[in-house]
């Protein structure tokens, strides 16, 4: 069974931050077959190292603009990478995957737009039912992940 | 018409600045200013919570070195409840501490600087960084990769998985290390030995391709600050103060960190958020000192691991007769000797049988209403300072970070640079890498507290005296 992992990230002192972080949390709660789960406060080189046994990854992350719920899959590599910022970004994440450790992954990269970032450790109501949504949508792509592999197993045997 | 150039924000630090450089009439540089624009509030939000609560939450001030925070608040708490805390807990909390400095010295080499050194100053901005060294230079930037993940195994193996776990508590640490995982953290070490070896290696290569350069990038007379252990030796936990002069005299000695404010004063300037810390009794801004790996270094009488202490011998040989290095390039040295000592006294450690003890945390009540704590994080000297009442509840907070004690100095090797390079009629691609590449010897950590609104690209802006934008660069 191929396996999938998820990062939420972000900083769960800042309100809206932290609201990868929440929804990982959640995600973990449901103890999704094959779904590995981890958080942290930001990407770093070195979670790409960890990507070997998974097939799937989905980094879930809060952004100050944009859509309130946006999901971006087979995202390709950066044309031109950044004069080097220190926050790895999901797409320099998989990069590294790639090019220094051989793994092919397919990444996923949810974000959700915040709303507040001042200090605080709650999420903002309209921020919280975002994250309720995104983790029943990232719920519901595993499990027909899931069934699909099961029906092919099924076939197969 | 005198002119400021500012350079905002400056990549591959971590948090917000810009840098100005101001121009007189003749096109000449005057000043330059480290702008550190944003405001962190941690010490008012801090005001309310229970003691308890300060290791959770000062660990978030970062999200580098987060451990040295949680290690340094669990010592302020220690001071509290005025109680020694079990071996066992102190050899687990250097572990935990020397974890940090790897990874955080590992990613400011591989990651952050070794591109300017590998590639060049004058390289295209494009390709400068961790992924152009791939074409050339891929197993060194894996091997970088690798030390960071040995750094976060054992993290993880000691403060579990999830992030900013209070592991580290008043009195101790809250949970034993498991033997089973002994083994499998020791067998990392010959490959994390190898790598720093090799750091080192390419750093003393580089050397000698920089010679030019690095006269400017911040070589100067400071004071030197840092904590030493009671031998004198080269401290990263516990430890007493020293002040040395940029002769190699020590001014100050043995002192207890909770004297930190006799000694030390925080003065502010109009223009930065960042805090101006300097040696009170030479005042201000002569009270100037560094922190972090060159003053570590440079203070300590010797390094109780075989290979780090060897190469601290040939650092020291470059003071010449002065007794210390006074440029700050040799940052960049320091940090990798120390990278090597973290690795071998993290062996030293994990053959220790006292890690195994299941005594791991003594307990107490409130037994004083205030307490400090102090560490050498990454950067540099790190000071908790809490007040709490009876039932521990934070009446006030000071947090003395190390980047911020690095501030005056930081703003002087700005100028050095500025006033080598800039001649007051354009800024190449190379005079901005070498102003950039000038602070990031001190890897300044200014907050990556709030990442989604952190990503701003380079931006470079001529203003006239008039405050009027005269020219502006994106990169």
């Amino acid at each position: 069974m191929r396996k999938a992992l998820v990062i939420g990230y972000g900083n769960t002192l800042r309100s809206d931050d932290g609201v990868g972080v929440w929804i990982a949390d959640h995600l973990a709660d449901l103890h999704l077959p094959d779904v590995d789960v981890k958080t942290c406060h930001q990407l770093s080189p070195e979670l790409a190292a960890d990507f070997g046994p998974y097939d799937t990854v989905i980094i879930v992350d809060a952004s100050a603009d944009g859509e309130p719920i946006s999901v971006r899959k087979n995202i390709p590599p950066p044309e031109h990478f950044p004069s080097s910022n220190h926050n790895v970004t999901p797409e320099l994440l998989q990069q590294i995957a790639n090019e220094m450790f051989a793994f092919q992954i397919n990444l996923s990269v949810y974000t959700v737009r915040g709303e507040t970032f001042e200090f605080g450790t709650t999420l903002s109501p309209n921020v919280k039912e975002r994250a309720t949504k995104t983790v029943d949508l990232i719920a519901a792509f595993f499990q027909q992940t899931h069934q699909k592999e099961m029906n092919t197993s099924f076939k197969l045997n | 018409m005198s002119q400021t150039i500012t350079i905002s924000p400056v990549t591959r630090i971590e948090g917000h600045a810009k840098i100005t450089i101001h121009l007189d009439d003749q096109g000449i540089v005057e000043d330059a200013r480290f702008h550190v624009n944003e405001f962190r509030g941690f010490e008012k939000f801090c005001e309310g919570r229970l003691m308890s609560e300060m290791a959770g939450i000062t660990s978030r001030i970062c999200g580098i070195c987060p451990t040295s925070h949680l290690i340094t608040s669990a010592k302020a708490g220690d001071d509290i409840l005025a109680i020694e805390i079990p071996e066992t807990a102190e050899k687990l909390r250097r572990i935990i501490t020397l974890a940090q400095w790897m990874q955080s010295h590992a990613l400011s080499f591989f990651h952050l600087s070794s591109p300017d050194f590998l590639l060049g100053f004058d390289a295209e901005p494009g390709k400068r960084n961790i992924f152009g060294l791939l074409d050339q230079h891929k197993d060194f930037a894996k091997r970088g990769i690798r030390l960071r993940k040995f750094g976060q195994e054992i993290i993880e193996v000691l403060g579990g998985r999830k992030i900013h776990t209070p592991w580290a508590v008043a009195g101790g640490v809250r949970e034993p290390f498991e033997a089973s995982k002994k083994d499998y953290l020791l067998n990392w070490i010959p490959e994390a030995k190898e790598t720093a070896l090799l750091a080192l290696s390419e750093l003393k290569k580089i050397h000698s391709k920089f010679n030019k350069d690095i006269p400017n990038f911040g070589n100067f007379r400071s004071l030197f600050v840092g904590l030493v252990a009671k031998d004198g030796g080269l401290e990263y936990y516990d430890g007493l103060l020293r002040v040395m002069d940029a002769a190699g005299n020590t001014i100050a000695d043995k002192i207890d960190p909770r004297r930190y404010r006799e000694f030390f004063g925080e003065a502010t300037e109009q223009w930065s958020y960042l805090k101006f810390p300097y040696y009170k009794p030479l005042g201000y801004p002569e009270g100037m000192y560094r922190v972090g790996p060159l003053a570590r270094v440079n203070i300590c009488d010797y390094i109780d691991t075989p290979l780090a202490e060897a190469e601290r011998v040939m650092f020291k040989s470059l003071a010449g007769d002065r007794g210390v290095v006074n440029n700050s390039f040799y940052f960049h040295y320091a940090r990798l000797i120390e990278l090597l000592f973290s690795v071998e006294k993290i062996e030293m450690l994990l053959k220790d049988p006292a890690i195994l003890g299941t005594h791991i945390r003594s307990k107490a009540e409130i037994n004083r209403n205030e307490g400090v704590g102090a560490s050498e994080a990454p950067r540099g000297t790190l000071f908790h300072h809490y007040w709490v009442n009876d039932d521990g509840v934070i009446q006030k907070v000071n947090l003395v970070i190390a980047t911020a004690q690095n501030n005056l100095a930081m703003n002087r090797t700005v100028k050095q640079i500025a006033m080598r390079y800039v001649d007051g009629k354009k800024i190449t691609e190379g005079i901005l890498n070498r102003i950039e590449a000038g602070i990031r010897c001190y890897d300044p950590c200014l907050s990556c507290s709030t990442h989604a609104i952190g990503q701003m690209p380079l931006q470079v802006q001529l203003i006239n005296s008039s405050n009027d934008i005269i020219d502006e660069i994106r990169r």
